[in-house]
């Protein structure tokens, strides 16, 4: 009796570590279809975060408070500081304040001299930050506007001031944003007086790196960065932020974009680039004749 | 009755870690690698009462973080399943419990597993995070362990006796 309740959990065990074997296998499998094929299970697991997490929002709310409180507190901590602080930049602000408003007037000026009219078609759409990528090594943010509302790929984030990112992984009610701090990210960009091209790639920190920069005697710490445009993904002149140098010497970009109070996102609309697939023709004497007869064939009933 | 509350207690207490990570709070790249949540939760629960939870429910569990908190897809959740699993074993075979092995045993799991995680990704050549951060994630995963299983024995998950 003993012995055979003895041989029954062993034949029990031995089953139950082949379907722990099997089940392993499974999600080995699925890692490796992740490996093999990136795009299309990045494509099912924004299906699976679209049709979890804007059901879960409503959990995340208290969470979301309490974080908030304990942000707010840390600042209440520290009033005093950031109050001399705020008076010294509000001293500056209002010196800044008087140049901004008459470089306003000249650029109306010039802008009416050149007769010149900003893109009507680069309009947005306003999406709240649902959620973070949850994990230390991927820098991204969820949206919650999709493909409902005429999101695409590649299109880039903006908070009020400067470039946060570009979308990437669409779902109907979601879209995920890849930071500019994220290791995957590179984006080309225009450091400006000096108008140096580079590629601002991230890599986990706050600032990301500057690459592939021609001439770094021309720029200097300080230097506007915006968009390039090259690559035709994201359009050119968006803020990026302002060139810092580190102690060893490498550049890197202070973001303009307020990354520690990421709500509220622009997802610039990017109309679609007109393609050139006509090859050119040859211009013939033949060519240009039987345009003129045409011409007369159309005139004669006419006449 | 007891295993289908258990089962799904677990569910929801993972769910609601994942949620955590997720909140967009300081989306500050320079904070050092946070616990992995989940996973000391699920070693918790295992280290505590390895009878009451399935195998399929953690491979369900931990392959829904992966996915929904932008890991590589299935990998983690291997992992952590073979680890569950080599706890479990430990737990059963060892009639005494000593909280001190317990732990350490969990500790090392948790360090394989995130070693494992690494060396695997470098294989495949998928981009791989910095050796130091991982190594400190599981310093914070396995310190997180002992906060999981007082939490989970104040709601009444007790270490049973070995059958």
């Amino acid at each position: 009796m003993a012995q055979d309740q003895g041989a029954d959990t062993l034949y029990v065990r031995t089953l139950r570590r082949i379907l722990v074997g099997l089940l392993v296998l499974v999600l080995l499998t699925i890692f490796l279809f992740w490996r093999i094929d990136g795009p299309r299970a990045e494509h099912a697991r924004m299906a699976v975060i679209d049709s979890v997490v804007p059901r879960l929002a409503w959990m995340m709310a208290p969470v979301r408070a309490v974080s908030d409180m304990a942000r707010d507190f840390q600042s209440y901590a520290q009033l005093y500081e950031q109050n001399q602080q705020l008076r010294r930049e509000l001293q500056q602000m209002k010196a800044w304040k008087e140049a901004a408003s008459q470089l306003e007037q000249k650029n109306a000026q010039l802008m009416d001299l050149n007769n010149l009219r900003l893109d009507p078609k680069l309009t947005h759409i306003g999406g709240v930050v649902l959620a973070d990528s949850g994990s230390p090594f991927r820098q991204s943010v969820l949206v919650n506007i999709g493909s409902r509302d005429g999101v695409r790929d590649g299109w880039a984030a903006m908070d009020g001031i400067g470039l946060v990112g570009r979308i990437s992984g669409v779902a109907r009610n979601s879209a995920r944003v890849v930071l500019l701090t994220d290791s995957n990210s590179s984006v080309p960009v225009l450091i400006e007086p000096s108008g140096q091209k580079a590629l601002l790639k991230g890599d986990d920190t706050v600032a990301p790196s500057i690459a592939f920069l021609e001439t770094v005697d021309l720029v200097q710490p300080g230097d506007r960065v915006v968009t390039s445009g090259a690559g035709g993904v994201l359009p050119p002149g968006l803020l990026v932020g302002h060139l810092a140098q580190t102690p060893d010497g490498r550049l890197r970009v202070r973001l303009a974009a307020d990354y520690s109070r990421l709500r509220y996102l622009r997802v610039l609309r990017k109309p679609d680039l007109e393609q050139i697939n006509d090859p050119g023709g040859m211009v013939t004497p033949d060519a240009l004749l039987s345009g003129v007869q045409s011409f007369d064939l159309l005139q004669v009933p006419d006449g | 009755m007891h295993r289908l509350l258990a089962a799904v207690g677990f569910v929801a207490v993972a769910l609601l870690l994942m949620m955590v990570q997720m909140v967009p709070a300081p989306a500050q790249p320079e904070n050092l690698p946070g616990p992995d949540l989940v996973l000391a939760l699920t070693l918790a629960w295992v280290g505590r009462s390895p009878q009451t939870l399935p195998v399929i429910l953690i491979a369900c569990v931990l392959l829904a973080a992966d996915l929904l908190l932008q890991y590589p897809p299935g990998l983690g959740a291997a992992l952590g399943v073979i680890a569950a699993e080599v706890l479990r074993r430990h737990i059963l075979r060892f009639r005494t419990r000593y909280f001190p092995a317990e732990w350490s045993r969990a500790a090392l799991l948790i360090f394989a597993v995130g070693l494992g995680h690494w060396i695997i990704l470098g294989l495949t050549f998928s981009p791989q995070p910095v050796l130091g951060d991982i190594v400190l994630r599981a310093m914070f995963t396995a310190a997180a362990y002992p906060v999981f299983v007082g939490a989970l024995s104040l709601c009444g998950l007790r270490a049973e006796a070995p059958a």
